[in-house]
């Protein structure tokens, strides 16, 4: 097929009907992402943006196409890795974090699980009594990320989530009936704490396999491992569900989206606390007296002074 | 015969198969939702056909952020 301009298309964009050519591809995604960002009031010229990036896909585009914004508004931009300790994952997707940047002419920041909490993911997960490597991981990454942040004055936290994730994570909190979790999703309107750096997620209306074509077409170079521990048997379901009802009815997966942000002036007021408390131990922003990271630390702690003994 | 290059897989197949790209991509284990094809090093539509002398990459959409 050949796209409007008339240029053979390479991308077939089901849910709008069109076939669009590379030129014309890359200019709709990055259309796509600056309507994002500015009818969410994202990013401001007086913001210092941190960036937090893997290596994958999602992240580098996002840095990407952060930089290329700068051209028209004047924000500052470094990039945040963070090294969780995933031997043969992580040492491996970093390099690629630290050659993007390079070209771009981004600042990098890496910090470290081991150097800051004590323990590496690898290390974590080898205890015998345990949950699951993705709720540490996720909660040790979401702190940090935070505090990293926050002490390199970033004003916004830049997150590389895509359409994908995000409808699986809307249908996901609502299967599990998830409440509480389920209006916490979007951005915090109003200000609830000055631990908490906001977080933007300026690829949400873009596809995953958007991503990954603009990331080829952009000539940026991803890793595309999975990492190596097992993901969540439940998110995989769901995706493969979206994915079915896609390709069947192209469209749900904005559609999803989009009933979510109509709901979420809603849900906000109900559920969003007009401060946010601070972990007693730590500072950092937390709902409970002791926040989750410091929660697993005493639980990582303990199961590992109980390994020793054993 | 076409080749199929799997990137995930770090697998090279050889398929007799002559048609659109959206017809090969079950026989290998992906859908139009969780792959990106090139063809002969140039990303294409999934009903642009591939066949005799073709060399498709399958791209796997989903992976780390
Ligand atoms: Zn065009
Ligand atoms: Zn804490």
């Amino acid at each position: 097929m050949q796209c409007s301009c008339g240029r053979k298309a390479v991308y077939h964009r089901r849910y709008s009907g069109q076939h669009l050519c590379a030129r014309c591809f890359r200019r709709m995604v990055e259309k796509k992402f600056m309507e994002t960002v500015r009818s969410n009031g994202f990013i401001a010229h007086t913001d210092t943006v941190a960036c937090g990036v893997s290596g994958g896909k999602d992240s580098l585009v996002l840095l990407h196409l952060l930089h290329g914004l700068q051209k028209k508004v004047r924000f500052s931009l470094f990039a945040l890795a963070i090294d969780e300790g995933i031997a043969g994952y992580r040492d491996r997707s970093l390099p690629y974090v630290t050659k993007a940047c390079e070209t771009l002419g981004v600042p990098l920041h890496v910090r470290s699980f081991k150097e800051s909490f004590g323990y590496a993911l690898d290390e974590v997960t080898a205890m015998k009594e345990r949950v699951g490597a993705c709720s540490y991981c996720g909660v040790f990454r979401r702190s940090l990320l935070n505090s990293a942040s926050r002490e390199l004055g970033a004003t916004k936290l830049a997150l590389g989530h895509n359409l994908d994730d995000e409808s699986q994570v809307i249908l996901m909190n609502m299967l599990r009936g998830d409440f509480a979790r389920f209006g916490r999703m979007g951005t915090y309107r109003k200000h609830v704490n000055d631990q908490f750096v906001p977080r933007i997620k300026p690829l949400r209306e873009i596809p995953e396999k958007e991503i990954v074509l603009y990331a080829v077409l952009a000539g940026i170079d991803f890793d595309f491992e999975e990492c190596p521990y097992a993901p969540e048997a439940f998110r995989d379901e769901v995706r493969q569900f979206l994915n079915t009802t896609e390709e069947g009815h192209p469209g749900t997966k904005h559609a999803l989206l989009r009933t979510y942000d109509k709901l979420y002036p809603f849900l906000n007021e109900a559920l969003q606390p007009s401060v946010l408390p601070s972990c007693e131990r730590c500072g950092e922003p937390s709902i409970r007296p002791l926040c989750k990271k410091c929660e697993l630390l005493d639980a990582i702690r303990d199961g590992l002074a109980r390994d020793d003994q054993s | 015969m076409v080749r199929v290059v799997l990137l995930r897989e770090e697998q090279i197949l050889d398929l007799a198969y002559e048609g659109p790209a959206q017809g090969l991509l079950p026989l290998v284990g992906y859908s139009v939702e969780t792959a990106v094809v090139l063809c002969n090093g140039v990303p294409i539509e999934e009903e642009d056909e591939v066949g005799e002398g073709d060399e498709v990459r399958i791209l796997p959409v989903v992976s780390g952020g």
